[in-house]
């Protein structure tokens, strides 16, 4: 929601592409990673 | 069967549940994908909306202005709801509420008797009109209602009424952007190039951009270098504006003297070539100055280029600040490396947007792998591909001009990605049952 607030564009954009991408990518992990991972993923 | 009320209904029809299984299996599979793909009079959940909504928001970006929309009532409701719902935020415009004696009778009465309410009760500055689809197919003639509308007395004779022909049923949200702006700059500026005028600010153009973000980011940048600039329909504060307990019918917008004095401009910069080719083309004829088209400034090789391209064209080096923030970037991107090198993306959306997304991904080492566009050209579709050949993670990657995120769906079934990039519309796409597939989509949205 209000993803329209954060820029995209610029390195500050790049930056916020970045983290909103792997967040994603480390929250699948999270959920579907056995508990050895589970606890390895920071 | 009975309906909520508990009354008794017929089905029209009786489908198994076994048989809703099979249906469900079979849109999953390649015999379902070469039949998706064969289809040629029929668009589904296209990722562009039509030209009017564009229009909508170039009006939006201006100080006083209230868009208004010739044609029916549901069609300026479509707009302001999909702006209402994207910023959450009021999105004020006027609509002549033609009907059925309209269309038959042409829309001229609908059009002199709407000027004259919204002007004696909204008091704009600017009133830009664009068109739905009802008056483009009956041929509503706009110039001559709008000079009868000013002899009438419906609006005083030095009111801006800039126009645009934006038929819904032809181009996008992008095309009707562009018209929309360049009738407001036309509009604005008629009359006021001065010879050996020069206002030493910087006009910049975002095209079209719905990210409120985006247009405070190029605010800052520009403010780091000390560059004077006038930036042409800025949004950010009309669907960005504080909540305090005072309603502003009409919140920010670039003024409108700024806008008729940008014809004298030092230079001026468009950072959105699709979304504003034809204003574009008209600015190289009539601007003073010098003039700049480039991409979108996603990722950093684009943003390098334009903060190259800005200190070239005002003389001033790279600041120290925007320096630092470039080495957090790439500090940022080294971190993130081992998430996302090698990931396939499926990315869809504006042309421009796609642009920066593929050169994005492309720096990460990630594999822009499904290109979707679903009003594109084949102008389009060669700077994709020219992209793409530049890195060696641009090998697999496939562009789908003018297909919708129907197709999407079946591209992601049967050859799967990680992820996806575009606006919110590809949430269906992406609700991928994991369970009927090997693939893991993921939604990462700009919308």
């Amino acid at each position: 929601m209000n993803l329209h607030r954060i820029p995209l564009i610029g390195y500050q954009g790049t930056m916020n592409m970045l983290s909103t991408i792997c967040n994603k990518f480390i929250d699948i992990t999270d959920e579907t990673c056995d508990d050895r991972h589970f606890e390895m993923m920071r | 069967m009975a309906n909520n009320l508990g009354l008794a209904v017929k089905p029209v029809t009786e489908i198994s549940v076994e048989e809703v299984e099979r249906v469900a299996a079979w849109i999953n599979t390649e015999e379902y994908k070469e039949k998706n793909f064969a289809r040629t009079s029929l668009v589904i959940n296209p990722a562009h909306a039509c030209q009017p909504l564009g229009a909508e928001l170039a009006a939006h970006g201006f100080e006083g202005s209230l868009p208004f929309v010739h044609g029916s009532q549901g069609c300026a409701s479509y707009y302001r709801s999909t702006m209402n719902r994207h910023f959450r935020e009021p999105a004020p415009a006027v609509s002549d509420s033609m009907t059925e004696d309209g269309a038959v009778f042409g829309g001229q009465n609908n059009l002199h008797e709407a000027l004259e309410n919204a002007y004696a009760i909204y008091k704009p500055k600017m009133m830009p009109i664009f068109t739905s689809c009802m008056p483009e197919i009956i041929g509503d003639d706009l110039t001559a209602f709008i000079k009868n509308a000013k002899n009438k007395g419906c609006v005083p004779h030095d009111f801006p009424l800039p126009y645009a022909n934006t038929p819904s049923f032809n181009g996008s949200h992008i095309h009707g952007y562009d018209s929309m702006l360049l009738s407001i700059l036309q509009t604005l500026t008629e009359g006021k190039a001065v010879e050996g005028r020069c206002t030493g600010k910087l006009n910049l153009i975002a095209g079209f951009d719905a990210n409120t973000g985006n247009y405070r980011e190029y605010k800052r940048i520009l403010k780091e270098f000390g560059i004077p600039y006038t930036f042409l329909a800025d949004i950010s504060e009309t669907f960005d504006s504080p909540l305090d307990g005072h309603y502003r019918i009409y919140p920010g917008g670039t003024k409108l003297d700024d806008a008729a004095d940008s014809i004298n401009g030092k230079a001026t910069l468009t950072l959105g070539p699709y979304a504003t080719a034809k204003t574009f083309t008209w600015i190289k004829d009539n601007y003073a100055g010098k003039h700049v088209s480039m991409s979108t400034p996603f990722g950093v090789a684009k943003t390098d280029n334009f903060l190259m391209k800005l200190s070239e064209l005002f003389g001033k080096p790279v600041p120290e600040s925007l320096k630092a923030e470039r080495g957090r970037a790439v500090d940022l991107m080294t971190d993130a490396h081992q998430y996302i090198h090698g990931k396939k993306f499926a990315v869809y959306g504006d042309p421009d947007y796609l642009l920066g997304y593929v050169s994005f991904l492309l720096e990460m080492g990630a594999v822009p792998y499904h290109i979707l566009c679903s009003k594109g050209t084949k102008k389009l579709e060669k700077e994709l591909q020219a992209l793409l050949d530049t890195s060696m993670y641009g090998k697999e990657g496939k562009i789908y001009i003018n297909k919708d995120l129907w197709h999407l769906r079946s591209l992601i079934m049967t050859d799967p990605v990680d992820a996806m990039i575009g606006e919110t519309h590809g949430k269906f796409a992406a609700r991928t049952p994991r369970s009927r597939s090997s693939a893991s989509v993921s939604r990462f949205s700009t919308g």
